[in-house]
C-alpha cells in the first residue's frame, strides 16, 4: 500500500507540505530571525528587508517569526486532538457495533445530539465555559466532534460485521475483545485513516477561526487566525499581512486533505474503474 | 412511509430534547454564576446579600430540573430577561440577528445550487477530461480555504481594488453577495465532489444500460435518469451542510462586520451572557436537527424505492 500511495503525486505532495509544516513547527525557533512577541514600536509595519524577510507588523514584531511559530499552534493542538478523536471513535464505535441493541441505540442517539450542534457553535460554548487556554481549545474541538469519529467508525464497524470473516474467527472461538482489536479495527483502520487525515485539516481551520474571532488565546499570541484578526485593521494599508496567516492555514490544510485523498484513491479503486 | 414518518418523528424528538438538556447543562456547569455578572452590572462591588437577593429574583436558587423547565418555557413564552450586551430583551435580539443571518444562509445556498448541480453535471458528463480535472482541483482548493481568509480576500480585490462594493456592508441584497459567497464556497466544493461520485456510481448501474439501449441520448439520461437516482446522498449532506453555514456565518458576519447571530452569540460568550448563549446554541442546533429531519424526508419522496430496501433487510 505504501508502494502505492509514493506512486501517486497528490500523496507524495501531501506529504512533503505535511513535513515541511511539521519540521518548522518543532524547528520554529532556530529558522526565525526573532522573538516572535518582542515588540519594537519604532519598526511598525517596516517593509520587507533582510532584517525582516516579510517585514513587520502593527506593533513592530517580525512576520516570518509569527508565521513559523503559528506552525505550533495548528499542529500541536490539531495531532494530539486527532489521536485522542482516533482512539475515542475506535473504542466507542466499536463498542457500540459489538455490544447489543440497547447500548447501541443509546450510542447512537447521544450522537445524534451532539452532532445536532453544530461543531464551531458547541466549541464556541465550551470555551465560554472553560476559559482561555491551549488545552480548553484542544477539548472543545473534542467535545465538539467526537460523535463524527464515533459514527464513522460504527458504520464502517456494522458493515464489517457482516463480512464471513468475522464469522469464521467467531466459529473458531474468539472471544468479542479479540475480535474488535485483532480482526476488526486491522480491517476499518484504513478507510478511518482517510477521515482522520481530513479531520486534521478541518480542525486545523477550526482552531484557527476560534483564534480569529478571539476566543481561546490570549490576545497577541502568534497563531495563524489571530495574526489574520489582528491585521484585520491594515486592511486598506497592508494586505499582505492578512495573505500570509492564511495562505499558511491553506496550505497547512492542503496537505493533510491531498494525502487523505490519494489514500481514498487507493483503497477505493472501484470509482475508477467504471 | 406513514410508519418510517412516525419512527422519524420520535426519534426527532428525542435529539431535540436531549439538545435542549444538553446546551441548559453546559451553561448551568459553567461554574459562572450568572446572579454575580448581573450584580457586577449594577453595582461596581455587591455585597453577597445582593447577589443573593437577584439569584432569588432570577428563581436560580431552585434545583436545576425547575429551572430548566423555566427556562425552556421562557423559550415559548417570551420571557428569557435581557442580553448583557444588548441591553434589549433577548427574543427580540434573537428574532432580529436570525433574520439577517437567515438572508446571508439563505443566498449562501442559492449560490450552492446555482454551483452544484450544473459543474457537477458537466463534470460527470465529461469524465476525466480537462473540465473534469480542473474542477477536481479547484474543489480540494475550495475545501482547504479558511472561509474567513476567502472574505478577506473576496474584499481586498471586489471591495478595494475593483471598489465594486464597500467594505462595510451596504444594505439590502447586495451586502450578502460578497460574504455569502464566501461563506458557499466550502460547501460547494464538497457537495460536487459528493455529486460528482454519486452521479458516476449511478452511471454504471442496470437502468442506465437499459436507456442507452433504448436509444436515449447521453444528455438526456443523465438528467432525466441518473439526476434523481443520485440526489439522496447529496440532500442529505446538504442539509447537515445548513447548520454549518449558520455556524460559519460566525466567523463571515465578523469579517464583514455584519451584525448577525452568529457575532452575538460571540459576543454573550465574550460577555458571561449564559442564558443568551444557552437560547442561542439551543435555536442552532434545532435548526439543525429540523433540516436534518427534512433532508430525510425529501429523500423519501425522491427515492421512494429505497424505504422499500431498508424494510426488507
Amino acid at each position: 500500500m505504501i508502494h502505492k500511495l509514493l506512486k501517486r503525486p497528490q500523496a507524495i505532495i501531501g506529504l512533503c507540505l505535511i513535513a515541511i509544516v511539521i519540521v518548522i513547527a518543532i524547528a520554529a525557533p532556530a529558522f526565525s530571525p526573532h522573538d516572535p512577541e518582542l515588540v519594537n514600536l519604532s519598526q511598525k509595519y517596516a517593509q520587507p528587508d533582510a532584517e525582516y524577510p516579510l517585514g513587520t507588523d502593527q506593533l513592530g514584531r517580525c512576520t516570518l517569526s509569527r508565521l513559523l511559530y503559528g506552525a505550533r499552534y495548528s499542529i500541536g493542538i490539531s495531532l494530539p486532538v486527532l489521536l485522542i478523536l482516533s482512539v475515542i471513535g475506535l473504542i466507542v464505535g466499536t463498542f457500540s457495533a459489538c455490544a447489543g441493541e440497547k447500548a447501541d441505540h443509546f450510542i447512537t442517539i447521544l450522537c445524534d445530539v451532539f452532532i445536532a450542534f453544530p461543531s464551531l457553535i458547541i466549541a464556541i460554548a465550551v470555551i465560554g465555559v472553560l476559559g482561555n487556554g491551549l488545552q480548553n481549545i484542544a477539548v472543545s474541538v473534542v467535545i465538539a466532534t467526537w460523535a463524527w469519529f464515533v459514527r464513522i467508525v460504527r458504520s464502517y464497524s456494522v458493515q464489517e460485521m457482516g463480512k464471513d470473516y468475522i464469522l469464521a474467527a467467531r466459529i473458531s472461538g474468539c472471544n468479542t475483545g479479540k475480535l474488535v482489536f485483532r480482526h476488526l479495527i486491522p480491517n476499518i483502520l484504513p478507510q478511518f485513516l482517510v477521515y482522520v487525515s481530513t479531520g486534521v485539516a478541518s480542525s486545523i481551520i477550526m482552531v484557527s477561526s476560534f483564534a480569529f474571532l478571539g476566543l481561546g488565546l490570549p490576545s497577541g499570541t502568534p497563531e495563524w487566525g489571530a495574526m489574520l484578526n489582528d491585521a484585520r485593521t491594515a486592511l486598506y494599508s497592508h494586505p499582505e499581512l492578512l495573505i500570509y496567516p492564511g495562505l499558511c492555514i491553506f496550505v497547512t490544510a492542503a496537505g493533510f486533505n491531498l494525502f487523505g485523498e490519494a489514500l481514498r484513491d487507493i483503497l477505493t479503486p472501484e470509482e475508477d474503474s467504471l | 412511509m406513514k410508519k418510517y414518518i412516525g419512527k422519524r418523528i420520535i426519534s426527532f424528538l428525542i435529539v431535540l430534547i436531549g439538545v435542549s438538556v444538553l446546551s441548559f447543562l453546559l451553561i448551568a456547569w459553567s461554574g459562572k454564576d450568572p446572579a454575580e455578572i448581573i450584580a457586577h452590572r449594577g453595582v461596581s462591588n455587591p455585597t453577597p446579600e445582593q447577589i443573593e437577593m437577584i439569584r432569588v429574583e432570577m428563581g436560580l436558587d431552585q434545583p436545576l430540573p425547575v429551572r430548566y423547565i423555566q427556562w425552556l418555557s421562557g423559550m415559548f413564552t417570551g420571557e428569557l430577561g435581557t442580553s448583557l450586551t444588548t441591553h434589549q430583551p433577548i427574543v427580540k435580539d434573537l428574532h432580529k440577528y436570525l433574520a439577517t443571518t437567515t438572508s446571508l444562509v439563505g443566498m449562501a445556498i442559492l449560490w450552492i445550487i446555482v454551483l452544484t448541480v450544473p459543474i457537477s453535471l458537466l463534470c460527470a458528463r465529461k469524465r476525466n477530461r480537462l473540465f473534469d480535472q480542473v474542477t477536481r482541483g479547484i474543489t480540494i482548493c475550495g475545501i482547504c480555504v479558511p472561509t474567513f481568509w476567502l472574505g478577506f480576500l473576496l474584499l481586498l480585490f471586489f471591495a478595494i481594488h475593483l471598489k465594486w462594493f464597500s467594505v462595510l456592508p451596504s444594505p439590502g441584497w447586495r451586502g450578502f453577495l460578497l460574504p455569502s459567497f464566501a461563506l458557499a464556497v466550502p460547501s460547494s466544493c464538497s457537495l460536487i465532489r459528493i455529486m460528482r461520485s454519486s452521479l458516476l456510481a449511478e452511471l454504471s448501474s442496470d437502468y442506465v444500460r437499459f436507456a442507452k439501449a433504448r436509444g436515449l441520448s447521453a444528455n438526456r439520461i443523465l438528467v432525466c435518469h441518473i439526476l434523481r437516482n443520485a440526489l439522496p446522498p447529496v440532500v442529505t449532506i446538504f442539509f447537515q451542510q445548513f447548520g454549518f453555514l449558520i455556524a460559519g456565518g460566525a466567523v463571515i458576519e465578523s469579517v464583514f462586520s455584519i451584525k448577525g447571530i452568529g457575532t452575538y452569540l460571540v459576543d454573550s460568550v465574550i460577555a458571561a451572557d449564559t442564558i443568551a448563549v444557552s437560547t442561542c446554541i439551543v435555536v442552532i442546533a434545532a435548526i439543525f436537527v429540523v433540516a436534518n429531519f427534512m433532508a430525510d424526508i425529501i429523500n423519501r419522496l425522491l427515492c421512494p424505492w429505497m424505504v422499500r430496501e431498508e424494510n426488507d433487510t
